[in-house]
């Protein structure tokens, strides 16, 4: 489904990706892990089409097509989703609202007929009544005063909705307690399915307890230095990332 | 007099330098003369004394005071200073600067020396920067300062110098005459990097009617660092014009704390515009207007260049029949991108008599700015005077703690605790005073 | 070129939607000023003497003030000899009794700015006074409104049939000689509107008036007085659209309101003259005075507008808040794109007990656009426990253009409190970003951004407006917002 072939990526003439490969298939869903300055947000980014981010050698080919010829608004079309690490408020604007104009948006690009407001709200109500969502965050305006777990719940809510095909969680986990963290794993695990995949992005491993990913990638100085299975984050989460360094001064 | 003839008044002062057989060393002294001849006096109409009230600074011909020997000294400046006896100190007897009783330094990085010799001497750094900034948007009494220059300062302050130590600069009325014109002049220079901080003070030693007409020009090099406080607690009858410029260079920073607590009538200008990038300017404000007393705090602060911020925050209390004006005044020029500018002004009006117009200004013209101003007028708020009183505290003693605390905000940022002390000193008076009159 | 400035870019290129002539034959006095002018068009409404008088009176004032240059605004002197004072639709004299009779063209034009009198009619349920350039041609829902009590109708036929009203209260708020543009104004005014609703009574539909300027060189100088007595109620809904032309068009309204005891008056518009070109040219100068009274206690009086039109605005919606407990209420958005200038804003004059009054001024700057908010708060000696919160909001799209706020407060009543906040942003990349990442197209999203900016003053415009609104909103930033 996804395929980043020596990918190399710059911020204000910063490289922050040297060399990053990674494939992804329908059904997996992939960790990657890393320390702070490793590149984990910038990847995010780069495959969300941030335009800030520069794309100076290497690929990325989304079912088939080259994604970096498309603009973000488009690669949410074809069904990439990005749970945002900082979520962006937007006053006055209603997040009912917000999530309707999105999910029809992305339903009139793939060609399905758009909801009107009433099968929207019995749509919206089903998916919070899933997560164990009250009604509370529809009301206000997109993230604007949210606490960081409110930000994080509705990210899960949205993507929950848009129903996409590729995930990319960015540190959806960071700053959450123990509840909110559920419902976050919820989310995913809702969604698993073999037609969809998904890219965690987490600092820690403690949310790999909730979500169990097929393949866990470490990333250091802008590249994945090992890949493996779940035992890896443990191995990570026991060493710490200082490991990382030896491993890497080591090879 | 009515204001035709002070006016002819002012001219001819100024017309008189020109008959002195004065050396002009600085053509922009000459200039001066001339836009006294041409600019007219203060008026409603424009927008930048719009609230001021006019008759105390145009009321009274103002005679030019005369140096008077004997009459400060050592022990009156012993009582004053703020710093230690050993610190460098500047001081102005109504305008002029005497050697004799200030500290001067004996290393070269810093220079004091009176400005009419550092012209006469032809020193490059004084003739470039004298009335540079103030002869912009000159209004009468700038211009007439710098006709009328006498024994003002220079103060250089050497490029990487770093002083522990503040320099107070003491101004002092004291005269057998009255109705006279003071007329402090003062120039600054911070060297490349240097670090500085200036501890000035304005104080009366008799109460007489004067007018304290002053100008501070203020050159900040790069990476200069000045700190800058102000107290201004002149007598009850003095009227006080203080206009001070500012010009900063790249990541240089200035903060000024202004204090103002005596004169009957007092207006402060703050000037400040922007030589290089990346460049930090605060300014805080207090001012306390008791009983037939009023104060204008006047801000401009230009940022005509990108990457630099500001912070201006200002603070007044208005007891008795008093009045107060703050006009904040904030532009963002196109080329000022990445622009962080903020403006506050908070006021607790404590009399039926008193009044406050406050106008905080932003003309912005730059997107990439953030920009903000807020400004607030009210009384003690209720419930916080409800709390204190609910635990013991005398209601003269809850307001009074209450405005101590909101002035606080600002005294406290002064930096020099003697000078913070004394401002508290003066605020807890005046507190007091106007509280057995009655607010 | 980032985001922001491509969607201004593309802004910019789009024209203005309203940009048609209609044409209609007019009843036109030669261009120029003098006590003649002023008699031809008294004589032309079968004015009263007294009102001839008083326009008389006005002018002489007028010869004697200066244009005010106060305002950050720049335009060429305005030549007031080369402006027909007068013009009226052939149409007109006709006096058509129901929309049949009107003037199909007139119509027509209507319908090309989504105005459709007849559906107006059947579903809003909103009676209709259009004027088009100075004369009312048609007024519909009379009679129900008749039941009422209330009187609304053209103000020259107020000063034949109610003269009474028209005495005791025009010029009441805004004098003869209030300023310069509106003492031009009462020397010259063509027609306007007049409401008077009686004691107790809620006006059963919202009023409205379409405004139109349509002849070459005609100066447009409405007069509107509006009289909410004790315990009533009105909502009144001003419009406006005017078609592209060569030449600047003067216009300078006036306004009054007057609130009795317990009376509210909600007073809506939506302005959108023709901006100008690129350059400015050929927009409307829009010099416009507005005035409240809340005479009398718990009196509420509340302005909101939606300023997208006009090469040049000055416009200050004010309220003397003189009964005690009265209200006063002011919202605004104002857009400047293009090379559109704006200098607005309002008064509250607190002069009663308990007044109150709250300000929510949102601008939005594009292109060249300099958008001004200008504010006085003047709270009186008498004023016990007034209050004031002011909101003030810029928004800047793109480098080129301006936003600054010139706010005044003056305070001379310790028990008052007056809070004023100010804030300037741009449409962040990252708003942008999220909302594009969500599917929206970069369009949809800056939109979005605009009328959540916009928000606070959108809810307070009646339902239908408020839809208007936003769709006029759209169209001013349109090009990327279809």
């Amino acid at each position: 489904m996804l395929q980043v072939n020596d990918l190399h990526a710059s911020i204000n003439g910063k490289a922050i990706l040297n060399g990053l490969n990674l494939t992804i298939k329908p059904g997996e869903i992939h960790a990657i892990m890393g320390p702070n300055g490793s590149g984990k947000s910038t990847l995010s980014k780069v495959l969300a089409g941030r335009e800030e981010y520069v794309v100076t050698s290497g690929s990325i080919t989304y079912q088939g097509q080259n994604l970096l010829e498309l603009a973000p608004e488009e690669r949410a079309h074809q069904g990439i989703f990005m749970a945002f690490q900082y979520p962006v408020e937007i006053p006055g604007v209603n997040n009912t609202y917000f999530l309707h104009m999105s999910l029809n948006a992305i339903r009139k690009a793939r060609g399905e007929p758009e909801l009107n407001s009433v099968d929207f709200m019995r749509l919206v109500r089903s998916k919070l009544k899933a997560l164990n969502m009250d009604e509370g965050l529809l009301k206000r305006y997109v993230n604007t005063g949210f606490s960081g777990g409110e930000m994080k719940r509705n990210e899960i809510l949205q993507m929950s909705l848009l129903e996409p095909t590729l995930a990319i969680l960015d540190e959806t986990d960071s700053g959450l307690d123990i509840d909110a963290l559920k419902i976050v794993a919820k989310g995913v695990n809702t969604l698993r399915s073999p037609q969809r995949a998904m890219l965690v992005i987490t600092h820690y491993q403690r949310l790999l307890d909730y979500i169990q990913p097929d393949v866990v990638h470490v990333l250091s100085g802008g590249k994945i230095i090992r890949s493996g299975d779940k035992s890896l984050a443990l191995e990570l989460e026991a060493k710490g990332y200082g490991w990382i360094q030896d491993y890497q001064e080591a090879a | 007099m009515n204001t035709p003839d002070i006016l002819h008044h002012y001219r001819q002062l100024a017309a008189d330098q020109t008959t002195m057989a004065h050396d002009w060393h600085n053509r922009r002294q000459l200039h001066a003369v001339m836009q006294v001849q041409e600019l007219p006096l203060p008026e409603r109409g424009q927008e930048s004394w719009r609230y001021t009230p006019l008759p105390p600074l145009l009321d009274t011909a103002f005679q030019p005071a005369a140096l008077e020997q004997d009459l400060l000294f050592a022990d009156d400046i012993e009582q004053l200073r703020l710093t230690p006896a050993a610190s460098l100190r500047i001081v102005l007897h109504n305008g002029f600067f005497l050697p004799e009783l200030s500290n001067l330094p004996d290393d070269g990085s810093i220079r004091i020396e009176s400005l009419r010799s550092a012209l006469a001497n032809g020193d490059k750094t004084v003739q470039a920067h004298l009335g540079e900034l103030s002869g912009e948007q000159s209004h009468l009494f700038h211009a007439l300062n710098t006709a009328m220059l006498g024994e003002g300062v220079y103060l250089h302050i050497a490029a990487g110098a770093q002083l522990a130590q503040p320099i107070e600069v003491l101004h002092v009325s004291l005269s057998f005459a009255s109705e006279y014109l003071a007329q402090p002049r003062l120039l600054v220079v911070v060297g490349e990097g240097a670090q500085a901080s200036i501890v000035e003070q304005y104080a009366s030693l008799a109460d007489v009617l004067c007018l304290n007409n002053t100008v501070t020009e203020i050159f900040l090099h790069a990476g200069a660092n000045l700190e800058h406080s102000r107290l201004q607690n002149e007598s009850l009858r003095t009227r006080h014009l203080a206009s001070l410029y500012v010009q900063q260079a790249e990541g240089s920073h200035y903060r000024n704390t202004t204090l103002a607590f005596g004169g009957a009538w007092s207006r402060t200008e703050f000037h400040v515009r922007f030589s290089g990038t990346g460049a930090n300017c605060r300014l805080n404000g207090f001012y306390l207007a008791g009983d037939k007393q009023s104060h204008d705090m006047h801000l401009n602060v230009v940022h005509n260049l990108p990457g630099c911020s500001s912070q201006s925050h200002f603070k007044g209390i208005l007891q008795g029949h008093s009045k107060a004006v703050f006009d904040g005044n904030i532009e963002v020029k196109p080329a000022a991108q990445k622009t962080d500018a903020r403006l506050s002004n908070a006021n607790l009006l404590l009399s039926r008599d008193a009044e406050i117009d406050t106008k905080p200004r932003l003309e912005i013209y730059a997107d990439d700015v953030q920009c903000s101003h807020g400004t607030t007028v009210g009384q003690i708020d209720e419930e916080m005077l409800f709390y204190l009183r609910s635990r013991g505290i005398p209601h003269a003693q809850a307001v009074n703690m209450i405005c101590t605390g909101f002035a606080d905000e600002v005294i406290g940022t002064c930096g020099w605790e003697s000078l913070e002390n004394l401002a508290r000193e003066v605020l807890a008076r005046q507190l007091a005073a106007a509280m057995v009159a009655g607010g | 070129m980032d985001a922001a400035q491509r969607h201004v870019e593309q802004m910019r290129q789009t024209g203005y939607a309203a940009g048609f002539v209609t044409s209609i034959e007019s009843d036109t006095v030669a261009p120029g000023l003098d006590e003649d002018v002023i008699r031809f068009i008294s004589a032309k409404k079968n004015e009263p003497a007294y009102m001839l008088e008083w326009r008389l009176q006005a002018y002489r004032k007028w010869l004697d003030m200066q244009e005010p240059e106060w305002a950050h605004l720049r335009y060429p002197r305005i030549d007031y000899q080369a402006i027909s004072y007068f013009s009226a639709p052939k149409s007109a004299k006709a006096a058509p009794k129901s929309l049949d009779e009107v003037d199909p063209e007139l119509l027509r034009t209507y319908e090309k700015l989504g105005i459709p009198l007849q559906e107006q009619k059947i579903l809003a349920g909103v009676a209709v006074d259009a004027v088009f350039d100075s004369v009312s041609v048609a007024t519909t829902f009379r009679k129900q409104l008749a039941d009422a009590g209330v009187i609304f109708c053209s103000i020259s036929e107020a000063m034949r049939e109610h003269p009474q009203l028209v005495q005791q209260y025009l010029g009441t708020v805004v004098p003869q000689a209030d300023n310069y543009f509106a003492a031009l104004n009462a020397a010259v005014f063509t027609d306007g509107t007049f409401v008077y609703i009686p004691p107790g009574v809620r006006c059963p539909m919202e009023l409205s008036t379409y405004f139109r300027i349509n002849e070459r060189n005609t100066g447009q100088f409405e007069r509107t007085l509006i009289i909410a007595d004790k315990g009533s109620y009105v909502s009144y809904l001003e419009g406006c659209t005017a078609p592209q032309r060569d030449e600047n068009q003067l216009h300078a309204a006036v306004v009054e309101l007057i609130a009795l005891e317990d009376a509210q008056i909600k007073y809506s518009t939506v302005q959108n003259w023709y901006p100008g070109d690129e350059t400015g040219k050929g927009g409307i100068y829009n010099f416009v005075t507005k005035r409240g009274l809340c005479a009398g206690d718990r009196a509420k009086i509340s302005w909101t507008q939606v300023e997208t039109g006009s090469a040049i605005t000055w416009k200050y919606p004010s309220c003397i808040l003189k009964g005690d407990d009265s209200v006063g209420e002011f919202y605004s958005v104002a857009v400047t794109r293009g090379a559109q200038q704006a200098d607005t804003g309002t008064k509250m004059f607190h002069i009663g007990k308990n007044t109150r009054s709250t300000i929510v001024s949102k601008g939005i700057s594009a292109d060249r656009g300099q958008n001004a908010y200008r504010g006085l708060v003047r709270i009186n000696r008498g004023a016990e426990n007034a209050r004031n919160h002011t909101q003030c909001d810029s928004l800047l799209l793109g480098d080129q253009c301006g936003a600054h706020t010139f706010p005044y407060i003056e305070v001379a009543n310790p028990t008052a409190k007056v809070e004023h906040e100010a804030t300037t942003s741009k449409i962040g990349e990252d708003q942008l970003f999220y909302c594009r990442q969500r599917g929206l197209s970069q369009e949809d999203a800056v939109s979005m951004i605009v009328n959540g900016f916009c928000k606070e003053v959108f809810k307070e415009l009646p339902m239908e407006f408020a839809v208007e609104a936003r769709k006029l909103l759209a169209i001013s930033l349109e090009g990327a917002v279809g």
